[in-house]
């Protein structure tokens, strides 16, 4: 399996410049999904690779070969690759069959063994016996395995997923995602993946490259992006969070207000800005006068709930610091520990207390 | 050093797109057929013996018989255009919005007229109204035993009513189609804030389909100024000229080209500038609006208004189909298509004398020849032209659509004098073949097949495309396998919308004919002269029969009502 590496990436609509100077690389057999809000750049980066755009600057390379730069772009049908589609694109004028086979054609596959190798991906998709119906006789569902098993059948260097499950239901869709990770692993192909959402992005990649404003600001596996995101805006973006605005008041320690939290990181300069990220999940909250003492080290605040809503599987609730401007969105577990009004201790250890640059 | 630039090359090769000269191509070839008699009518306009001059244009709009030609061009084209609005707007909201029985039928019978060759229609009316046979006059002196006429067609307002009656569906699809969008709860959002039923109409109803009535009217007047068949027919024996048939006697030897180019310069502006109030009426309000998510339409009861509104739209329709259609069945039949149709009068000689005279034969394997050529030249192009429009495969795939529309604000006489003076000379000698005929209909039919490709093309989602060539197909492969199966009944329609178009052109072809190149409609005209309206009735029930047959084809191969969405384009 080849590598992928883009460098400089650049392409421009009318003033606007969708991809701008994107660099990523990504690793041999590897399944990197490009994630980030709608008009980051995502599609139009996997529309250049696949070759149906022509990019202004910059280059995309497969080994050793390079694909597209400024004013050279190697046509789609002579890249060896493979893609699946948002609206799966199947050809409802032809049989599942025929669609999974048409690829076969360019792959220089015998004619003697296409039929063999369409059986084998339909039952490797859990499509056998379907061959013969027409996309449009299918559900969503299994139109999405026939457009899978289109692209797999062909054994390319590349895999291209455009979006593949935002048309499937929610159950679905969190179907899929594990269908498509057995996949990959049982293919190896290198893979880019372009979604907005991130748990779908988590569940499914290798790494996850966070895109904004035409480029990537952050590439990292799923666990390292959520734990400890470089930028306000990916913190933002890979799940709920608490971000507090604040001023460095010691090496480890920040303040706004009267509120002081110790974080993570050493080496702050006092009074330089700061941004704490704070995930919902790992603070603590127990009714004042229940709380247990706090670990050693950790942030122990006073609050007041503001609201508390039942999710089911978790709480969620909004409240507010003591003496401080700052509300604090919490998920703990069920039942809850507090109603609406309820004065409460709030425990938030200083390793969850992640420090962002102020601007970016 | 040498290795390397051998590798530039060769992946320069690989980067080429290998499809390009087919793009390349179609849009040469539509270029060429739009510009090239478009500038040779604009030259020869202002061109004299010794150079640039504005001779001819003082010469056409300074001469008084011209001026009159112009003004009753203008007569003509604006009162055609308020009755048809008068007849098609409340037929259009009646079978759109009301519980009138036979809205089906209706909707049949105007789509009859919309189809209908006006200059057969005109033939037909002669035929019923002329001063002293017109049958419609014979029955009234039969009836009240009086000496002079009820009617008499060959006037400027029986001109104006033949010209309307087969105008006005512009009008009515225009305003169903727009009626069909607004949905009963816009209407009922005002009634519920507590307006009256006539409130309702005058502010809601009436405002959002004012543009559509509009450009219904400018539609119908644009048909107007461009025919030729009707005011040939009609005007010319009452002793005055339209702007069309004054184009034509330009052509009567010794023919003066320059001056029919000046001539028709003002009509190409002012249908360019008719079609563009239009498109400006049309655009500015935001018809996405319209329509919405589940919008109910409910049908307003006419109550005891039922049947005289059923009996006015009959009406109207009797005009356009039943009495023609009738008069030229007749006269199909008879020796004197005067008399009633008894044993004795009742003859198939016509059919013969049509069928098997030499002239008439040649015209009709001309005309089918030319149909079929040009329906496959024209579908092929247009498709081609939608396809590289909608893909943006070139630069400059903006002008290509804006010039494969141009046409439409071509008359067919203008498009004749240009093709005339553009191909009479070096490098093209096409005067006096088929091909100049074919010329003139595959520009002529351009715009319909071109709006008719591209909205097939837009519902042909690109992914499906693209699916094709990243699995290893290239361009011209994935338009044969994917693209063209998915496009062929889109392909089929505008292949009958572009037949039809052609095998009813007059106003062209009455320029362009010679002797050994006449079609169909060409020897209706000449028969005229002769006064063979057996042969006619004839020639006009076979142009009809193959016109439904190919709206019948059309129909039964698509499965749903085409003509309906056709909202704009060229008549005879």
């Amino acid at each position: 399996m080849p590598d992928v590496t883009i460098t400089g990436l650049t392409k421009r609509f009318g003033d606007v410049a969708a991809v701008a100077g994107l660099d990523l690389a990504v690793r041999p057999g590897e399944l990197v999904a490009l994630l980030g809000p709608s008009g980051c750049g995502k599609t139009t980066t996997l529309r250049l690779v696949a070759g149906f755009m022509a990019p202004e600057a910059g280059e995309i390379r497969v080994g050793e070969r390079v694909l597209s730069s400024a004013g050279f772009v190697i046509p789609p049908e002579r890249r060896r690759m493979a893609m699946i589609f948002q609206s799966y694109a199947l050809w409802p004028h032809m049989t599942v069959a025929q669609n999974v086979a048409y690829g076969l054609r360019f792959a220089r596959t015998p004619r003697a063994e296409r039929s063999g190798r369409v059986d084998e991906m339909l039952r490797a998709v859990q499509l056998a016996g379907y061959g013969a119906r027409y996309p449009g006789e299918l559900s969503g569902g299994q139109q999405q395995r026939v457009a899978v098993a289109r692209a797999l059948v062909v054994e390319p260097e590349i895999l291209l997923l455009d979006e593949p499950l935002s048309n499937l239901d929610a159950s679905l869709r969190e179907e899929m995602r594990f269908e498509i990770r057995r996949l990959h692993e049982r293919f190896g192909i290198t893979t880019l993946y372009v979604t907005h959402d991130q748990a779908e992005a988590m569940v499914i990649s290798d790494r996850v490259a966070v895109l904004r404003g035409g480029r990537v600001v952050q590439v990292g596996p799923p666990a390292e992006l959520f734990e400890r995101p470089r930028t306000r805006f990916v913190a933002e973006f890979i799940d709920k969070t608490n971000l507090i605005d604040a001023v460095a008041d010691g090496a480890a320690s920040v303040a706004r207000g009267p509120l002081r939290l110790r974080v993570a990181a050493g080496g702050l300069v006092p009074g330089a800005a700061a941004v704490v990220s704070i995930r919902p999940h790992q603070i603590a909250l127990a009714p004042r006068a229940a709380a247990p003492a706090p670990p050693p080290g950790a942030n122990a605040l006073a609050g007041t709930v503001i609201r508390a809503s039942y999710l089911g599987d978790s709480v969620d609730y909004q409240v507010a610091v003591e003496a401080s401007d700052v509300v604090l969105r919490v998920i703990g577990p069920t039942p809850a520990r507090a109603r609406a009004g309820e004065p409460v201790a709030v425990t938030v250890p200083a390793e969850a207390c992640v420090l962002l640059p102020p601007e970016d | 050093m040498a290795v390397g630039a051998v590798s530039v090359g060769r992946r320069r090769l690989e980067g080429l797109d290998r499809a390009a000269p087919v793009w390349l191509l179609a849009a040469a070839a539509l270029v060429l057929l739009i510009l090239l008699p478009l500038g040779w009518l604009a030259y020869i306009s202002v061109s004299g013996p010794q150079g640039l001059t504005l001779a001819h244009y003082a010469r056409v709009l300074g001469d008084p018989p011209l001026q009159k030609a112009l003004w009753n061009t203008v007569l003509l084209a604006f009162w055609s255009g308020l009755v048809a609005l008068a007849i098609g707007a409340p037929m259009a909201w009646l079978s759109a919005r009301t519980d009138l029985p036979g809205r089906r039928l209706l909707q049949s019978l105007v789509m009859a007229s919309f189809v209908t060759p006006p200059f057969l229609g005109a033939f037909a009316w002669v035929m019923l109204a002329g001063p002293n046979a017109g049958y419609l006059n014979q029955l009234y002196r039969i009836l009240t035993g009086g000496e002079a006429p009820l009617l008499n067609i060959f006037s400027m307002p029986g001109l104006i009513f033949v010209v309307a009656i087969y105008t006005f569906p512009y009008v009515y699809i225009m305003i169903t189609n727009t009626l069909g969008l607004i949905a009963s709860d816009l209407e009922d959002a005002a009634a519920i804030l507590g307006a009256g039923r006539l409130q309702v109409a005058w502010t809601i109803t009436l405002p959002m389909v004012l543009p559509a009535i509009l450009s219904g009217f400018i539609l119908a007047v644009l048909q107007a100024l461009a025919l030729f068949g009707s005011p040939a027919i009609l005007a010319l024996p009452a002793g005055f000229h339209t702007v069309t048939t004054q184009m034509w006697s330009f052509f009567q030897y010794p023919p003066r080209a320059e001056l029919a180019a000046a001539f028709s310069i003002p009509l190409l502006l002012a249908t360019a500038l008719l079609l563009l109030a239009q498109k400006k009426l049309l655009g500015r309000r935001g018809y996405a609006a319209v329509g919405g998510k589940g919008g109910q339409r409910r049908a307003i009861r006419l109550g005891p208004w039922r049947y005289p509104a059923l009996a006015g739209c009959l009406a109207v329709l009797a005009c356009s189909v039943f009495l023609p259609y009738g008069i030229l069945l007749k006269a199909a039949f008879a020796r004197a298509w005067a008399q009633p149709l008894t044993r004795g009068n009742f003859t198939l000689e016509n059919w013969s004398f049509t069928f098997l005279h030499g002239a008439t034969q040649s015209a009709i394997v001309n005309t089918l020849e030319l149909g079929v050529l040009t329906a496959c030249v024209g579908a092929g192009l247009a498709t081609l032209l939608a396809y590289v429009t909608n893909r943006r495969l070139i630069m400059g795939h903006q002008v290509l659509g804006f010039l494969a529309l141009a046409p439409v604000v071509i008359p067919g006489v203008v498009l004749a004098v240009a093709l005339f003076v553009a191909y009479t000379r070096p490098p093209f000698l096409l005067y006096g073949t088929l091909w100049i005929l074919f010329l003139a209909y595959l520009t002529k039919e351009m715009p319909v097949g071109y709006s008719q490709a591209d909205a097939t093309m837009r519902g042909i989602h690109p992914e499906l495309e693209e699916a094709g060539r990243i699995l290893g197909a290239g361009r011209l492969r994935v338009l044969r396998e994917i693209t063209a199966p998915l496009a062929r009944s889109g392909i089929i329609a505008t292949w009958c919308f572009v037949f039809i178009g052609v095998i009813r052109e007059l106003s062209a072809s009455i320029i362009l004919f010679t002797p050994n190149t006449k079609v169909i409609s060409v020897v209706i005209f000449d028969l005229k002269e002769e006064g063979q309206f057996g042969a006619i009735a004839v020639l006009g029930v076979f142009m009809l029969v193959m016109t439904f047959a190919t709206v019948a084809l059309m129909q039964a191969l698509l499965g749903r009502d085409v003509i309906g969405v056709r909202t704009s384009g060229g008549s005879g």
